[in-house]
């Protein structure tokens, strides 16, 4: 299945791009969303050790299962306030 | 310029009154802050304490000038965010109602960025609850800084 995952901030910025698709499996986990975002843009590869994942607007486990159709959200280190 | 982000008081005693809130209790604004407004939006007749936090914008940064503050904020996640942090405080302290409006996008040098107001029928609550809330904002909020230089500009990561 094809999964949106939509990026911000500096993440963004260093992929060039706010948003990409990945094809994994179905019952895919997080984890393996985050395998192939690190394998279809190796720029930002580097910075995904660092970051938190969310869906549906909430931070997800990177064991979490990919429903399909739901975009995932990757969350830099965060610097509100 | 050195502001820093720390302003906080409590309004022991305060009483009703004050007009009704016109403004949801979490917001992003586009616009500027208004502090005063925040604070009625929890004012209420069973508390006797109002606890505010405002961020303000910092003119340097690790030694470097900084002109301004862009933020970026993923909307619908941090109101979720800040929804949840106020039922945490609930479950912690004895407090009526929370309030949080960040900005977004461009906040100039001594700018306000946010502004948190918790009411409780005492002042202890009303301050404790008041500082979880920033610490719980800057952990898990989905709000992130961008500091802009004379020369460049960087994300800060974590704060």
């Amino acid at each position: 299945m094809r999964v949106v995952v939509r990026l911000h901030a500096g993440v963004r910025e260093r992929a060039g791009r706010p948003t990409l698709e990945v094809e994994v499996g179905e019952g895919a986990r997080v984890r393996d969303v985050r395998d192939a975002v690190e394998r279809a843009c190796p720029g930002i590869a580097g910075q995904l050790g660092s970051c938190r994942w969310a869906l549906r607007d909430a931070f997800v486990a990177a064991d979490a299962p990919v429903p399909p159709g739901a975009p995932l959200d990757v969350i830099p280190p965060v610097s509100g306030g | 310029m050195n502001a820093d982000d720390s302003l906080s008081r409590s309004r022991a005693g305060d009483g009703a009154g004050g007009r009704p809130p016109r403004l949801d209790p979490f917001a992003i604004l586009d616009g500027d802050v208004d502090p005063d407004a925040v604070v009625a939006l929890v004012r209420d007749p069973e508390c006797g304490a109002v606890a505010t936090f405002l961020g303000t914008v910092r003119g340097t940064s690790e030694g470097r000038i900084v002109l301004r503050l862009e933020y970026e904020v993923l909307e619908e996640m941090a109101l979720e965010q800040f929804a949840h942090f106020a039922d945490e405080l609930r479950a912690r302290f004895a407090v009526k109602r929370v309030a949080i409006h960040h900005r977004r996008g461009i906040v100039p040098v001594g700018g306000v960025s946010v502004a948190i107001a918790v009411s409780a029928p005492r002042r202890g609550d009303a301050l404790q609850a008041c500082a979880a809330a920033i610490e719980s904002l800057k952990r898990d909020a989905p709000i992130w800084k961008k500091e802009v230089y004379p020369d460049g500009h960087r994300w800060v990561l974590g704060s």
